[in-house]
């Protein structure tokens, strides 16, 4: 097992592929993850990484992508490389788009299920439980589309990844594989790496002592909470926090700091959150989220700060280490940021990966910055959430 | 609220991670002394499965579990299972069910959609869906023990992890199988191998003693011939003693002088015609020989009981080796009187421990062989000595007979091993004594010389009582 991170920052596309190009004719690999910044023609970049036999997946992350080496930290990289060269592994990649009628329908489950199926079949091993499913997906769906990985392979194998992201929420996020390339495009990998893998998940955020009550939602729109509108009891809970929108807007950026926390039973009995992201209020009052709710349910006010969320990288990271065995050593990292949490700590963004490049001594991180993560969470359960940071570490 | 929450909260969950381990660990343990007490404890292949069934199912919580071996070329074939209806079913070996053969457990998780579990699905009232392969050995080959789950994707990389965790285990208790299965084997094979000995021993010994037929009979026949010649005598003798007794007995009623006398001319009369004297003599001489014969009936039956029943007598008894030449001589000596010479040197050796029927089987043998290479006659020499320097009870077979080669010598005690014509030996003789004497602890050697004779030296360790 060996992994390769590279990072290549540069405005003129050409330019871009050509050192793109570059660096995979001279590194050995069995899969390939980028991510890059959606200013990029990510039909140029594909074609870059097609041309390689190589399979691979690409996704659009916020405002550039994460990189950490020995050689380079880079918070707002072009486009970030992880090269896997695991000749004793397998894996494979799949992909739907959403709107191929064909195939998907337009359910994002059958899409999810189809992806997954294909990315099994590339990997030559149809069925075998692979040790993760890596994904990158298009945003609004992404709980449908983890049902449909589940109706394949079931509950247990871990999935792990990122919603695609764009630099302003406008909808130019983009996935490509060598199947497919589009804003809708469910991209998976199946990885059965030879050597065992850490994983961890979690957000950088505190409870609050304010609880609220859904007391009217639909999918991601959150109608009421606690009986009034929901965008005015938020802005009255975090002391005037989005007054500037209450007539409907776009909150992401405000909302980054206190998230809605979706309260989960851990099996030792203590309580862990799911963050819910509010992104904007509509004209109703109405809250859009970045993830399911429902009615019933109750949702805590959490609280995060520059330092938490920065500090979280490392100990994300650390976590997945410590769940290798005793005798295996991490060899590169695949991680995943939330976009919320970028944009919240700002320039902070490059200290955290100068800190990680110290910490863990050069070790190749590539990362995204995405518009929701998925991952398995400290109930053991593979969740769809926003603000969640995670990390996944290969090793030898 | 603590600033450090979700650091708490991780913390607490790594204290239950390692808590986790520390229960695989402990189940591991307990797992392997469960392991040890079953194979300690298991008496046949099928306990021992059972009971190694019973771990697993503790470690990999499954609904179905199996084991396939190799058959034949690209076949698998169950041999031992949870499920009854799978034994015996052959299995196409796939890429992943090659993989697991090759030491990597493979987990798959919907096994309804796989080609080689499509012929099989229908024999499981269970619908087993979620699979796990793990590497395993039985009689030293290479093997697959498969556990099944009815969940989809219940067994993923993570059993996998735990499997190659478990691997050394699982190895072990391969390791241990098979040893278990060698020895029950082995258990089996001595018994067997005793059955067999016991059979071959009966069998010569029957081919012995029909040999020896013809014989016994002719010796028994003897006696008994003139023991019934006697009683003829003595029957047709009768009724002349019967006469002398109505003499008597009127000569004892008679009341004159006169019937005296006449009675007196008539008992001197029978006396004269029946010469009185030499009949009695001759009665007596009846009954002696009569006796005698009886008696050599009786040695040559209480020869063969010895040769022949020793069921009930047990290993430690302890056999007096010249009792046992007696015997052995009684039961050959049709063989051998009138053209062989017997000589008899017989010290007082200790007694051995052993079956007094077995030695007699061993010496009826040699002399029966030293009879047969004798056939022009010759000399038959038996002795009989205490080895003080070795603490043996020695006793030698010496005939003048044709001699044994030099290379018949060295496959001698060799089974089914013979000099003689076809049909006129078994080859069991000298082998089923051989290992009669190695199991009392002695041992026999030969020397030999063509045209010269033959040597057999037994030794026995001397019982110390």
């Amino acid at each position: 097992m060996q992994v390769i991170s590279h990072s290549i920052v540069e405005s003129n596309t050409d330019s871009l592929c050509t050192s793109l190009k570059k660096f995979l004719d001279a590194t050995p690999s069995s899969v390939t993850i980028a991510y890059s910044n959606c200013v990029h023609s990510t039909e140029d970049i594909r074609s870059v990484l097609e041309a390689q036999p190589v399979p691979f997946m690409l996704a659009t992350s916020c405002l550039g992508a994460l990189h950490c080496s020995a050689e380079a930290t880079e918070a707002e990289s072009d486009v970030s490389v992880l090269c896997i060269n695991d000749e004793l592994g397998a894996y494979g990649i799949g992909s739907v788009d959403l709107a191929d009628n064909t195939i998907a329908d337009n359910d994002p489950q059958k899409a999810g299920a189809h992806a997954l199926e294909q990315a099994l079949v590339n990997a030559g091993r149809p069925y075998e439980s692979p040790a993760l499913i890596w994904c990158a997906l298009p945003p609004g769906d992404e709980e449908r589309i983890l049902e449909g990985f589940a109706s394949v392979v079931g509950e247990q194998v871990p999935i792990f990844g990122g919603s695609a992201a764009d630099n302003a929420v406008e909808g130019s996020w983009h996935t490509a594989t060598a199947h497919a390339s589009s804003s809708n495009t469910v991209a998976v990998c199946v990885m059965y790496p030879s050597t065992p893998l850490g994983l961890s998940y979690s957000s950088g955020y505190k409870p609050t002592d304010t609880v609220f009550t859904i007391t009217k939602a639909n999918g991601r729109n959150l109608i009421e909470l606690d009986g009034q509108p929901a965008s005015a009891v938020y802005n009255q809970a975090t002391n005037n926090l989005i007054e500037s929108q209450l007539r409907g807007g776009q909150i992401l950026g405000l909302t980054s700091s206190a998230p809605l926390g979706k309260p989960v039973e851990l099996e030792n009995g203590a309580l862990n959150y799911l963050l819910c992201h509010p992104d904007q209020v509509c004209e109703d009052g109405s809250l859009n989220v970045f993830s399911e709710t429902h009615q019933g349910e109750q949702l805590t006010l959490m609280e995060g700060n520059i330092e938490s969320l920065t500090s979280r990288a490392e100990r994300v990271i650390n976590n997945a280490i410590m769940l290798l065995p005793q005798d295996k050593t991490p060899v590169g990292v695949l991680m995943i940021y939330c976009a919320g949490c970028r944009l919240m700590v700002g320039d902070a963004i490059k200290p955290m990966i100068n800190n990680l490049q110290e910490t863990f001594e050069g070790l190749p991180i590539c990362g995204a910055f995405t518009f929701g993560e998925q991952g398995r969470f400290l109930d053991g359960k593979n969740r769809h959430g926003n603000l969640m940071i995670s990390a996944v570490v290969f090793s030898q | 609220m603590n600033k450090d929450y979700e650091n708490v909260l991780e913390d607490l969950a790594l204290v239950y991670r390692l808590k986790e381990q520390a229960e695989a660990h402990k189940k591991e343990s307990d797992a392997l002394l469960d392991g040890t007490r079953a194979l300690l404890t298991a008496t046949s292949e099928q306990e021992l499965y059972q009971k190694m069934f019973g771990i697993f199912r503790g470690l990999y919580n499954y609904d179905v579990c199996f084991v396939l071996e190799n058959d034949s070329k690209g076949k698998m074939r169950c041999t031992n299972s949870t499920y009854a209806p799978i034994l015996n079913s052959l299995w196409q070996i796939d890429e992943t069910l090659s993989r697991a053969i090759k030491s990597t457990p493979v987990a798959l998780f919907n096994i309804k959609m796989q080609p080689t579990w499509q012929q099989h699905l229908t024999v499981f009232e269970i619908p087993v869906t979620s699979v796990l392969y793990c590497p395993f050995n039985v009689h030293s080959q290479h093997a697959v023990i498969v556990f099944c789950h009815k969940s989809l994707g219940y067994y993923t990389q993570e059993y996998v992890e735990m499997a190659n965790r478990y691997s050394t285990f699982t190895e072990q208790m391969a390791v241990s199988v098979q040893a278990k299965l060698m020895a029950l084997e082995t258990v089996r094979l001595k018994e067997e191998k005793a059955q067999v000995e016991k059979s071959l021993i009966d069998s010569e010994k029957m081919a012995s003693l029909g040999l020896l037929a013809a014989g016994v009979a002719h010796e028994i026949n003897n006696p008994i011939a003139f023991i019934n010649s006697n009683i003829h005598f003595l029957k047709d003798t009768l009724p002349y003693l019967v006469e002398m007794q109505s003499i008597v007995a009127k000569l004892a009623r008679s009341g004159s002088e006169a019937e005296r006398e006449s009675l007196a001319a008539h008992a001197a009369s029978w006396q004269k015609q029946n010469k009185f004297e030499s009949l009695s003599d001759e009665i007596s001489d009846i009954c002696t020989e009569s006796q005698e014969g009886l008696e050599r009936v009786t040695d040559i039956i209480t020869s063969l009981r010895s040769f022949s029943h020793d069921a009930d007598i047990a290993d430690d008894e302890t056999v007096n080796v010249n009792d046992c030449i007696e015997h052995a001589l009684r039961l050959v000596n049709s063989e051998l009187k009138h053209r062989i010479e017997i000589v008899q040197e017989l010290a007082s050796p200790p007694a051995v421990k052993g079956k007094t029927g077995k030695l007699n089987q061993i010496l009826v043998n040699l002399f029966v062989n030293a009879a047969q290479a004798m056939e022009d006659g010759g000399t038959l020499t038996i002795t009989s000595s205490y080895d003080n320097h070795h603490n043996t009870t020695v006793v030698t077979v010496s005939d003048t007979g044709c001699g044994i080669e030099k290379h018949a010598q060295q496959k001698l005690f060799e089974p089914f091993y013979t000099t003689k014509p076809t049909g006129k030996g078994t080859g069991l003789g000298l082998y089923i004594s051989f290992s009669i004497i190695e199991a009392m602890g002695g041992t026999i050697s030969v020397e030999s010389e063509v045209n010269v004779g033959t040597t057999f030296t037994l030794t026995f360790p001397a019982y110390e009582q």
